[in-house]
């Protein structure tokens, strides 16, 4: 069965996904961990993926963001069609196109939050001054550029969280992936997170975020669920 | 080069996990030079040359029996006999045989009443033949001939009919030009000899000596109760030709025969020990080295495989396989010069130790060069294998939870 939920994109498709599956195969069983689905997303929206543990929503994240591949359908990035790219293509892809935020943060705690936020930076023919600017801005969106010799220890979680983030905006990507972005943090962390994805949202980058917390997914545009490896749209009540 | 400099930031910042290799790699570096410096230095210690034609000689030392005439007579009867032989190209009595670990000595001074002496050598006495039948190369001067040979019952140093001696003694007496040796007077002890003539090389009777290769030559056949004659073989059955001179020698019938014995087995005889000891110290430089390398290798692999998180990290934000595996090359090759300049630093502390206290020489500059070629080509063996793993790392490791 092909689930279809793009009847809310709007504008250009910043993400496209046509009958994307996933199944594990083992020498003797095989597991659909994503059932067929068909997936818009448009430039601008902020989507949160929701579900329970084991559902699948790792899995689905791990393919929007060309960490893991798909075993069907077809993938649309920003109009590109990524099924079949090398390694290569598809590391320089997440680079450019794509900004994680991962839940605990993944910083690299022997650099400093200036390194940090550079890393990605490297991968691309940026020169050093460009690198250095861009890392700048960053912090400054992420109200941190006071500390960018200080090291992730440091930091408060949420402070890190920061930092992460600033690190996903500094390559200015097409969308940012957050995965489970406050899952590691006290609730008044959390919503000064959620307050700043919002303001990123709302300067113009899509985001794409998987959350368990129900309230944070109604502050998205959009929720779709993930339950046993099924994708349905989740129609939001008036009052979020 | 782009990863150099947060590479070295981030080996600053978290010091302890290189800094144990580089420290290992520098003891390792340490070890492997002097060791094999010591190793090497065993083995030309070992294969020293002798001068001989080792191949084609074999010794025996025989009795001589009656009066001093009788004895004179039995002897030269019995030499010329041997050389008479098919199987026999030479053959001469000596008083002392390379290898034999029996022989004498003098001082040698370059002044009769000099306080001290230059050196010590070996003293073979012996036909006038023993410099052609021995196979040794005259370099310089020249030898001995039938004229030159005397035939007394003691060693007859008190008349000057001049030596031949070894180029390493000729080194030693005149070291801006050994030439100039030639024609002038040495002291053995007492004894005033003109140098008539130098010798290539040319073993002395003590292996384990530390002046083997200093010898001197003399023509005078030096009558005993019991002499060593010294046979060089014609054509390649040693086996008959000992066969042979011994049918000759035993035909004396008071004839006793002591030391039958071939050159080549006179040497590996004389360095029996010595091989077993380099061969031991070659199994524990290896046993060691291997050691050592292993935990270089543990070492670096487990550096690497701890940032697994890491490493997804990286792969999620961008980094292609071969910028991985870059990144970490990078790493370990910083890591391993920094251990290699240290290695030579200690390398060099411990040599100076050793030379002080247990008179070795000291290592050549070129053995820290090519030891640091080794080690840091080790160390990039050592780095591949993780750093090719760690580019298998999926990035989804980055969003694993565990």
């Amino acid at each position: 069965m092909l689930q279809t939920i793009s009847e809310n994109a709007k504008g250009y498709n910043m993400l496209k996904m046509r009958g994307v599956a996933k199944s594990f195969v083992t020498k003797t069983v095989e597991t659909q961990a994503l059932q067929p689905f068909d997936l818009d997303i448009s430039q601008g929206e902020f989507v949160a993926i929701v579900g329970p543990s084991g559902s699948g929503k790792t899995t689905f994240l791990n393919i929007a963001g060309l960490l893991e591949a798909h075993s069907e359908g077809q993938y649309y990035l920003d109009g590109k069609d990524i099924t079949g790219l090398s390694d290569r293509s598809k590391s320089s892809l997440r680079n450019q196109k794509i900004g994680f935020i991962f839940q605990s943060f993944n910083l690299i705690p022997e650099l400093n939050l200036f390194d940090n936020i550079e890393m990605p930076l490297r991968y691309r023919t940026f020169s050093r001054k460009v690198r250095a600017q861009r890392v700048m801005e960053a912090l400054e969106k992420v109200g941190l550029a006071g500390r960018k010799s200080h090291y992730p220890q440091q930091l408060s979680g949420g402070q890190q969280q920061r930092v992460a983030i600033a690190r996903a905006l500094a390559g200015s990507p097409s969308f940012l992936l957050a995965d489970e972005p406050t899952g590691n943090l006290d609730s008044k962390m959390a919503d000064g997170i959620m307050a700043l994805l919002k303001d990123i949202n709302q300067q113009g980058t899509s985001i794409l975020m998987v959350t368990h917390d129900m309230d944070q997914a109604r502050q998205a545009g959009r929720v779709v669920e993930i339950r046993d490896g099924y994708l349905t749209e989740q129609q939001l009540a008036l009052t979020a | 080069m782009k990863d150099l400099q947060p590479i070295i930031k981030s080996l600053l910042r978290a010091k302890t996990a290189p800094l144990l290799l580089m420290l290992q790699i520098a003891v390792t570096f340490t070890i492997l030079v002097n060791a094999v410096f010591m190793l090497l230095q065993k083995s030309d210690e070992i294969n020293v040359p002798s001068g001989l034609a080792e191949n084609e000689l074999f010794w025996f030392q025989m009795s001589l029996h009656g009066t001093r005439e009788e004895k004179k007579t039995s002897l030269f009867r019995d030499l010329d006999a041997i050389k008479a032989l098919d199987s026999v190209s030479g053959a001469v009595a000596l008083s002392s045989i390379p290898f034999s670990e029996r022989g004498a000595g003098h001082e040698i001074r370059l002044e009769r009443d000099a306080v001290g002496y230059v050196t010590k050598a070996a003293f073979y006495s012996g036909s006038y033949q023993s410099l052609e039948t021995m196979g040794l190369e005259l370099i310089a001067g020249e030898g001995f001939t039938i004229n030159d040979e005397r035939r007394l019952y003691n060693f007859g140093l008190d008349v000057p009919s001049g030596v031949i001696i070894t180029k390493v003694l000729a080194e030693q007496l005149y070291p801006d030009d050994w030439r100039q040796v030639i024609g002038e007077t040495i002291f053995l002890d007492e004894d005033a000899q003109p140098v008539r003539g130098v010798v290539e090389h040319l073993i002395g009777p003590w292996s384990f000596w530390k002046n083997r290769s200093f010898n001197v030559l003399f023509s005078n056949v030096f009558i005993t109760p019991e002499v060593s004659i010294l046979v060089r073989i014609q054509g390649d059955n040693i086996d008959k030709s000992m066969q042979d001179v011994m049918d000759v020698v035993m035909q004396e019938p008071r004839r006793t025969v002591d030391h039958l014995e071939v050159m080549t087995d006179s040497r590996e005889k004389a360095y029996r020990a010595q091989v077993a000891a380099y061969s031991t110290l070659k199994a524990v430089v290896l046993g060691l080295a291997l050691i050592t390398m292993l935990g270089v290798f543990g070492q670096t692999r487990f550096a690497i495989l701890k940032r697994r998180k890491q490493i997804g990290t990286r792969r999620a934000l961008g980094a292609s396989q071969i910028a991985i595996v870059r990144y970490y090359v990078i790493e370990n090759a910083v890591i391993n010069l920094c251990g290699i300049v240290l290695g030579v630093v200690l390398a060099v502390v411990a040599n100076n130790l050793l030379v002080a206290h247990f008179q070795l020489e000291p290592v050549p500059g070129l053995y820290l060069v090519y030891g640091g070629v080794i080690i840091f080509l080790a160390g990039f063996l050592a780095v591949l294998q993780p750093a090719i793993r760690a580019a298998s790392i999926s990035p989804a490791e980055a969003t694993r939870s565990v």
